[in-house]
Order: C-alpha cells, then sequence, then structure tokens
C-alpha cells in the first residue's frame, strides 16, 4: 500500500527549482533521500509535511490530496536535526506534548509513554532535562516524541548527524530495528552516504533539484543510472577514466591506459565515453605477465581489514581496494586488472551504456 | 623539521583536568595523529604544542629544547584549522604570499612559490579571484597551501577535512599524505575520524579523558589494541566487544551475556582469560571479518547459533547483524547468501579472538607485550 505519492512536484525558488519529482513510498518502507548539500533534499520533507506548498504537481496521503489537508490532519511527524527539544522541559514532557497537545485523554498518554519508554530504551532519563543529557539521549527523546505521536508517517532529517561516529553506526541500526518493529513508514534524509544507503529498503538520489535516481541500495551501488549518481555513491568513490570506444566498439580506450581495455557487452562505436571503476573491483598483480594496465603506486591507506592503494595510472591517481593488510614499496609498479563484469560505462551526456 | 617531546603534561581548567600525565615522543617528519571522541583532550594536547596553551605540569621540548618562552610566531609552526581562516576579501595569490611577505622573502621567490603551490593544489586559474569565489573545497586546499608556503618545521592540522564531503576527503586524504612526504615535515594531525587517522598517521596516539591509551603504527593499533577503549574505536565497522560474567563450570570457561546466552571459550581467548586471576567480568572482542559461517574450519572455533536480524550495505560488502538472545554479533555477509530471519550457525576463530577485563579495560593474555 503506497503510504506518501508525490506526483510532478514542482517547487520553485529565485534560484532553485525542485522537481518535478515523482516518488511513490510504501507504508512500512524505509525511505532514504540521498543528495549532497543543498539538492533539495529538505524541502522535499517540508513538502510532504505541509511546511511547503508546491507550485504544480501534487502530493497524496493514502489517497487524499494532501493540499486538502491542514499540517496537523496530514498526521506526519518529523524529527529534525536539531532535534527541536523544548530545553525547559524534562524528557517525559517533550515525549507527551504532541499528545497534550492534540488533547488525547490521561491513560492514552501513559499507555504511549509506556510504549515509547520500551521501545526506546529512555525510562532512566525521563526525568531529566536536554541540557542534562548525552547527545544520543537527546536524540532517543526526540524520536520518543514523534514515535508517541504514532503518525501516518515520520520523516527524518539528518537526525544522528550531530553525533560520533560510532554512536550514529549504533543508532542507525537501532532505528532501522525500530521501523521494521513497529511496521512504521520511515522517510530518512542525510547526505552520509554510507548512512542511507545502510539504513533504506530504498534510496533516492538527489541531485540539483531532480532525482537522479531510485532503487535499493543493492541497485544504486551496483547500477548507478548515470555519471552523477555513480560519482556520490561510494567511498572511496568510483574511479572514473575519460576515454573512446573504439571503431569497432569492442575495446575502450583511454589516454592513461598501457593498453586497451576489451568491452564485454553493448558499446557505442566510436563515441567519447567514461568509464568507471570500483576500488573493490580492481585487481593488482606483481606478475608483469598478467593482463592488465600499468600502475605505479603512490601511497597506501593501511585501514585494518582492507587497504586502500593509491596508485597513478596515465595522469590520474586510481583508489584500489584490497582485502586485508597489504605492504607495498611507494613507487612500487604493478598491474591492474579490471573486473570486467563489474565495468561501468557512460556515455558523453553521463547516461549508462 | 622538528622533533617533539611530550614530557609527563598534565593541562588543568579550574578544577577539570583536560590533559592528565600525557608523554609522547614525535621524530622528525614523522606524520602523527591524535585521535579520539570530541572532549578527549587532543586539541588542548595541540595547542600546547603550539604554544596557544602552557602545560600545568610537565614540558614540551622541540629538538630536546624548552620553547615555552618562545612567542608563538618564532615557533615557525603552520597551522590549518577546520574553519580555513583564510582571508576572504583578499586573492587567492595575496592569501598565499602573505605569510611569505611577513617573513620579507624576496618578490621574486615569492612569486615563483606562489606559483608552484597553487600547481600544486590545481588552484593556479583562480590566482587572481577573491579567496571568498572559492569553492569549499578550493578553500581548504587553500588553507593547507597557504601554511604549507612557508614550509614550517612543525605542520599541525585541526580536523582539516571535516567539512568536507566524503568523496573530495578521500582525495584529500590521499593528496595530504603526498604532501607530507614531498615536504618532509613534522605532522600533528588532530582528528576524532579513525579512518582519517588509519590513512594518513605514521603513528597514532589515542587519547580519551586526557589519557594516552595506545601510541603506535596504524596497524599495531589496529592488531593489537591494548585496551578495550582502543579495540572499540579503531576500526570500521567496529570490533564485536561481548560483555559478561566469566564462569567455570566444571572446566569449561564460558562468558555469561546479559539475556542468557553464553560463549563458550576455547583455544587461546580461553588462556587469555584465564591468564588474570582477578578477572570476573570480561570482554570478548573479535573483529566482524574473523567471524565465518558454514563448516568448520578449526577444532577449537567456537560455535554459535544466532538470527539475522538486519543486514546493511556497507560499501561492497554486506554487514549482517547477528542476534543470540539480546546480543548481536557484526559479521559480514561475504557470499550475500544471508537473508533477515535466517537462523544461522556462525563460528568464532579463538586465535583471532581477544579477551579484555571488563572492569578495568585491559587486554588479557600472552599475546600482548
Amino acid at each position: 500500500m503506497t503510504a506518501i505519492e508525490i506526483q510532478s512536484v514542482v517547487k520553485t525558488y529565485p534560484e532553485f527549482k525542485l522537481g518535478p519529482i515523482n516518488l511513490a513510498i510504501s507504508q512500512g518502507e524505509f525511505f532514504g533521500i540521498f543528495g549532497p548539500p543543498s539538492s533539495g533534499k529538505t524541502s522535499i520533507l517540508k513538502l510532504i509535511l505541509g511546511l511547503l506548498d508546491p507550485d504544480e504537481g501534487k502530493i497524496i496521503l493514502s489517497q487524499r490530496n494532501a493540499a486538502e489537508m491542514d499540517v496537523a490532519e496530514r498526521d506526519i511527524s518529523m524529527v529534525f536535526q536539531n532535534l527541536a527539544l523544548f530545553p525547559h522541559m524534562t524528557g517525559r514532557e517533550n515525549i507527551v506534548f504532541p499528545l497534550v497537545e492534540s488533547g488525547a485523554s490521561e491513560a492514552a498518554i501513559a499507555k504511549s509513554l509506556d510504549f515509547v519508554s520500551e521501545v526506546l530504551h529512555v525510562s532512566h532519563i525521563l526525568h531529566k532535562n536536554p541540557a542534562q543529557m548525552s547527545g544520543g539521549e537527546r536524540q532517543r527523546i526526540a524520536l520518543g516524541r514523534a514515535f508517541a505521536a504514532d503518525s501516518r508517517a515520520m520523516l527524518l532529517d539528518e537526525p544522528i548527524a550531530a553525533l560520533d561516529a560510532r554512536l550514529r553506526e549504533e543508532m542507525r541500526v537501532e532505528l532501522k530495528r525500530l521501523q521494521r518493529e513497529n511496521n512504521k513508514t520511515f522517510v530518512y534524509v542525510s547526505h552520509d552516504e554510507e548512512e542511507v544507503m545502510a539504513i533504506s529498503d530504498r534510496v533516492a538520489v538527489v541531485i540539483d533539484g531532480a532525482i537522479a535516481q531510485i532503487g535499493t541500495p543493492d541497485e544504486v551501488y551496483g547500477h548507478p543510472n548515470s555519471l552523477e549518481v555513480a560519482k556520490v555513491i561510494g567511498t572511496p568513490p568510483m574511479n572514473l577514466f575519460q576515454g573512446r570506444f573504439s571503431d569497432d566498439g569492442l575495446f575502450f580506450e583511454s589516454d592513461g591506459f598501457s593498453d586497451r581495455l576489451q568491452i564485454i557487452g553493448t558499446t557505442r562505436k566510436g563515441e567519447t565515453a567514461t568509464l568507471g571503476i570500483r576500488p573493490e573491483d580492481i585487481w593488482l598483480t606483481d606478475d608483469p605477465g598478467k593482463v592488465g594496465l600499468d600502475v605505479t603506486v603512490s601511497s597506501i591507506e593501511p585501514l585494518g581489514g582492507y587497504t586502500i592503494v593509491n596508485a597513478t595510472l596515465g595522469q590520474q591517481i586510481v583508489k584500489i581496494r584490497a582485502p586485508g593488510q597489504m605492504q607495498f614499496e611507494d613507487g612500487a609498479r604493478m598491474r591492474a586488472t579490471f573486473d570486467e563484469r563489474r565495468i561501468h560505462l557512460f556515455d558523453h551526456a553521463g547516461e549508462r551504456v | 623539521m622538528s622533533s617533539i617531546q611530550i614530557q609527563n603534561v598534565t593541562k588543568k581548567f579550574g578544577n577539570f583536568t583536560a590533559v592528565e600525565n600525557l608523554s609522547l615522543e614525535i621524530e622528525e617528519g614523522e606524520f602523527v595523529a591524535l585521535l579520539g571522541p570530541s572532549g578527549c583532550g587532543k586539541t588542548t594536547t595541540m595547542n600546547m604544542i603550539a604554544g596557544l596553551e602552557a602545560p600545568t605540569e610537565g614540558a614540551i621540548l622541540f629538538d630536546g629544547k624548552d620553547k615555552s618562552g618562545l612567542r608563538i610566531q618564532d615557533r615557525n609552526i603552520g597551522f590549518v584549522f577546520q574553519n580555513y581562516a583564510i582571508f576572504t576579501h583578499l586573492t587567492v595569490y595575496r592569501n598565499l604570499s602573505y605569510g611569505l611577505e611577513v617573513k620579507k622573502v624576496a618578490k621574486p621567490e615569492i612569486e615563483r612559490r606562489v606559483r608552484a603551490m597553487a600547481d600544486r593544489m590545481s588552484i593556479s586559474h583562480r590566482l587572481d579571484q577573491p579567496a571568498s569565489s572559492l569553492s569549499v573545497n578550493e578553500m581548504q586546499k587553500l588553507a593547507i597551501g597557504r601554511s604549507a608556503i612557508v614550509e614550517p618545521s612543525i605542520f599541525l592540522l585541526d580536523e582539516p577535512l571535516s567539512n568536507l564531503d566524503a568523496g573530495f576527503r578521500a582525495y584529500m586524504r590521499a593528496e595530504l599524505k603526498v604532501l607530507q612526504h614531498e615536504f618532509g615535515q613534522t605532522m600533528i594531525y588532530v582528528t576524532h575520524d579513525q579512518i582519517e587517522a588509519m590513512s594518513l598517521a605514521d603513528k597514532i596516539a589515542i587519547i580519551d579523558q586526557g589519557k594516552l591509551m595506545q601510541y603506535g603504527a596504524p596497524l599495531e593499533i589496529y592488531n593489537n589494541p591494548m585496551n578495550r577503549f582502543v579495540a572499540n574505536f579503531v576500526g570500521s565497522p567496529r570490533m564485536n566487544l561481548i560483555d559478561g560474567e566469566l564462569r567455570d563450570e566444571s572446566g569449561q570457561l564460558k562468558l555469561m551475556l546479559h539475556g542468557g546466552a553464553e560463549i563458550p571459550l576455547a583455544g587461546q581467548v580461553k588462556s587469555d582469560f584465564t591468564s588474570d586471576n582477578n578477572a570476573h567480568s570480561g570482554s570478548f572482542g573479535i573483529r566482524p571479518q574473523d567471524i565465518y559461517f558454514g563448516s568448520r574450519r578449526g577444532d577449537d572455533d567456537i560455535e554459535m547459533h544466532g538470527v539475522v536480524e538486519v543486514l546493511e550495505r556497507v560499501g561492497p560488502k554486506r554487514l549482517a547483524y547477528l542476534q543470540v538472545l539480546e546480543t548481536d554479533f557484526l559479521a559480514f555477509d561475504d557470499q550475500d547468501q544471508l537473508n533477515v530471519g535466517d537462523e544461522v550457525r556462525f563460528f568464532l576463530p579463538p586465535d583471532k579472538s581477544m579477551a579484555f577485563n571488563l572492569s578495568s579495560g585491559k587486554r588479557l593474555g600472552a599475546s600482548v607485550q
């Protein structure tokens, strides 16, 4: 069942145009919206919430046109990046605030508070003011307030961006559990690619006010449909090489390459193109007899579980993710082989070939 | 270039001890990262090296000499801060030339060095434009170039990459490393990001609550953490650290976990735990990539059973949260074979596991030097 549908929505600002946006978010889905800063992510949330009205198109909430509903009727709660907790209220008062405002009964409020304390493990901090809480605790109270409202959907705008890396990892899996155990619809906005990819059932990649791709994290990572998506998904980013297809369409040639690469599948004969390969899809060998491209190791980043090798290929630095803990001497000359099943090709307009 | 000796340095602000009895030897030309969570004392330590703060106790020596009387501008230290400190009203050229002008370097020499640095940082085409017109990424290059151009003997960087987007951060990491190789300066780099520290530094000093937790090369720290804090802080995804009570049941040592599950200890990790008679509660550590599925590979490997609760895509891999009653184990789903809800058997190889005393946090066992 579709919980939120956005149909051809356009919102125009003096220096920025959002849309047209088309999206359908299912009931119970964890839907991620990822994009660089100022790409229009938060505007999409504000349109759903009713803080902004679309200039064109419409938003449908459970088969009703949202334009005919006011903010309260839309029944959507939002968790902001700055949490927006009331500093003079305790955790408990913050959580029940929306219920008190909507005139819920004492019994309903108590029940909801019990539920929220249970799922979010906040019983021990309910009496504290936000100033006395840690970042993670404040985070849980803000989520608790959104949960207590038991709304149609929850919109989360960079809700854990302010936390330390370790705590962010813990909170993101906690969020995922909460969402799934309670079968809630979550719309989650972040500029942190790893976070969105880890947490979402589906992801919309927003670039310059338009949706560049929608898909599962596996699809977006494995088959970015354009050069611009390829550039923003994956850390370290995909290696990209400018070049052209050979006239017979069988090879990709690039100035920096010591050899041309045979291409399996569709090509555009003789046209210029960009070839992309992710750092983990390149294999290094010191066997000069192996088919591959000549590279020179410039530095390594030993990350423990794997090693990032920075190597020069022609005029360019290429990043290679090697498994385990590898040692290379700086300046070592190696052969790099691209996993031919994992080569991404983009035409001169940046569309996936 | 300078070596730096930090000797038993303590820094107090009123009743608050920001840095406690910290000692570090930084060799000439070394790239050292000060790594720790926010508020751990890493920036205070850097400020003391810079001369912005004076230690309450202890001394900081440069090439064996105490420079505490010396003014900051005479210490020949270069800075790069998180918030750039660029003169936005000046051109890119003037930003680069400023430090050299202050040092009264001859004009032709300034011009030569500015052009070389701009070239090095790929901002040559921007030299005549105001710095305010630069993108965030170019601004950061300018900030680094501006400090590097005066060839300071010590280069201090405080979270210089934290404002940048992930892709450019990865690129700048590699750039900084090359830069340091070229200039050969002693670099001290403050960060809370362990990936940054691992990828850049020759050595990492991990600081928590003002105390030095471990000092060593990145892989040394990763492979052989001396305490639970370091084990937890370094590595992404994080190491599994499973806390519980140690119990001996007729010769079978077990770690009893909260919620009723248990880890039957065996092999190396068992002897590590038994090496400390005082350990009643322990923490069992294993990195996600060392947990495996399928059939048993080693006689001592510890067999566990759990349910796949969450699967996350983390870069090229899928990370599985395996729930054993109330405890989570993180493991990589290398073959993309797991589904949420699956009941799975998995193994913990004892020689890749680590034992910690939960109350002191200390690593236990013979494998620790």
